[in-house]
């Protein structure tokens, strides 16, 4: 009669152990985001609206608290970097060995327009092209000019004479650095001057 | 006797299923191919000429079931080069349904470098686009990082330097030709 006392209480021990399983922030899986593209901090993530992870670089991390399989995860982004923006991918299911790592975080210095201004060119047309990088742009005559594509915050830039109009020279100043060079700003950089002779 | 011969019949039938068709085309598909001259041959002496955007290619022969082939280059695109996927250009006809060789193609990529002058005062970061280098002081040459590719523009300026020496880059930008471009100078003198 004892034993039987006995073997129901530690049924009932079993069932508060496994009833804590199954408790929050008491699983087994950890939820694991990967991060592009995040060249600063902070970046705040949540899980079901809490559990923030705060991460400035790029690459895997996962959330501190360990979920329970098959549960339902729901990432979102709480706050971004100053001038940086990130998207969200693949970020809501429910966790077990596929999905625990497929969210994903894509993150972008914001953009601003890179240009100035030519003075000095003879006429119009004559095979003035500027370079940053890969970048180029062809200036037709005298006034302002910009990249068509902008640069991301943060990132370098430089500006060359691509190719020099014909029977003339041409000298680039201005931008960050006063000689066509610099770091790009959070906002548009359009004091790079371009001088023919 | 009659069993025998029905069940050889049988199996005659069965094996001609296996071999579905009598002949193969030798072909494949393409990545990547943005230029044109691009010719490929096989093994048995047949050639193909492959123009820029295809993503397919076959030749005009078709090979039996069991034939072996093997694809060959006889000339790159300009500016690329293309590859074989694995051995997917080597096989045996009927080994799978359709003879499928691989090829993918990148355009063909050099450096840029230079040679460095008076910069004896400090380190100094050149710029190409958003790529920046590093030169460090007493350095008399530099190499940009990545390899630019054919057809690509390229301008190296000086994003920051030692604050008691002016620094100048000549033959600095230019697009990307067929070879490496090493003539780059960058001078620097003092204020």
């Amino acid at each position: 009669m004892k034993s039987k006392y006995l073997s129901a209480a530690a049924a009932l021990l079993c069932v508060a152990g496994l009833a804590a399983c199954g408790g929050k922030g008491n699983g087994s899986i950890a939820l694991v985001v990967q991060v592009l593209g995040l060249d600063r901090g902070d970046l705040v993530l949540q899980n079901n609206g809490g559990d923030d992870l705060t991460l400035a670089t790029a690459g895997a991390a996962s959330f501190k608290t360990l979920m329970a399989p098959d549960s339902q995860f729901n990432v979102t982004i709480k706050s971004a970097p100053a001038y940086v923006t990130c998207k969200l991918a693949n970020n809501t299911g429910k966790i077990n060995y596929y999905t625990y790592n497929q969210t994903l975080v894509s993150c972008t210095p914001d953009p601003f327009t890179l240009g100035g201004n030519v003075s000095g060119l003879n006429g119009t047309g004559t095979g003035l092209v500027l370079a940053n990088g890969s970048q180029t742009v062809a200036v037709a005559a005298n006034g302002s000019w910009q990249f068509a594509t902008p640069i991301g915050n943060r990132s370098a830039y430089g500006v060359t004479v691509l190719n020099q109009p014909a029977n003339q020279n041409c000298t680039v100043a201005g931008g960050g650095n006063g000689q066509g060079a610099g770091i790009m700003p959070a906002a548009p950089v359009m004091n790079i001057e371009v001088t023919c002779k | 006797m009659k069993a025998k011969l029905l069940a050889a019949a049988l199996l005659a039938v069965a094996l001609a299923a296996c071999g579905g068709k009598a002949s193969f085309v030798i072909g494949g598909t393409i990545s990547g191919l943005t230029n044109s001259g691009l010719k490929l041959k096989t093994a048995a002496g047949d050639t193909v000429e492959v123009p820029a955007g295809a993503t397919t290619f076959s030749f005009p022969n078709s090979i039996s079931y069991g034939t072996e082939y093997k694809v060959e280059f006889v000339q790159q695109p300009a500016h690329m080069t293309c590859g074989f996927l694995g051995t997917t250009n080597v096989g045996s006809a009927g080994h799978t349904t359709t003879i499928n060789v691989q090829i993918s193609c990148v355009q063909n990529s050099y450096t840029v470098s230079g040679t460095v002058e008076g910069l004896n005062s400090g380190d100094m970061t050149l710029v190409n686009g958003s790529t920046s280098i590093t030169v460090a002081k007493g350095s008399t040459a530099f190499n940009l990082p990545s390899a630019i590719p054919v057809g690509t523009a390229y301008g190296i300026s000086v994003l920051s330097k030692p604050d008691d020496l002016n620094c100048q880059v000549f033959n600095g930008s230019g697009v990307m030709g067929d070879e490496p471009r090493n003539n780059v100078r960058v001078v620097c003198t003092a204020k």
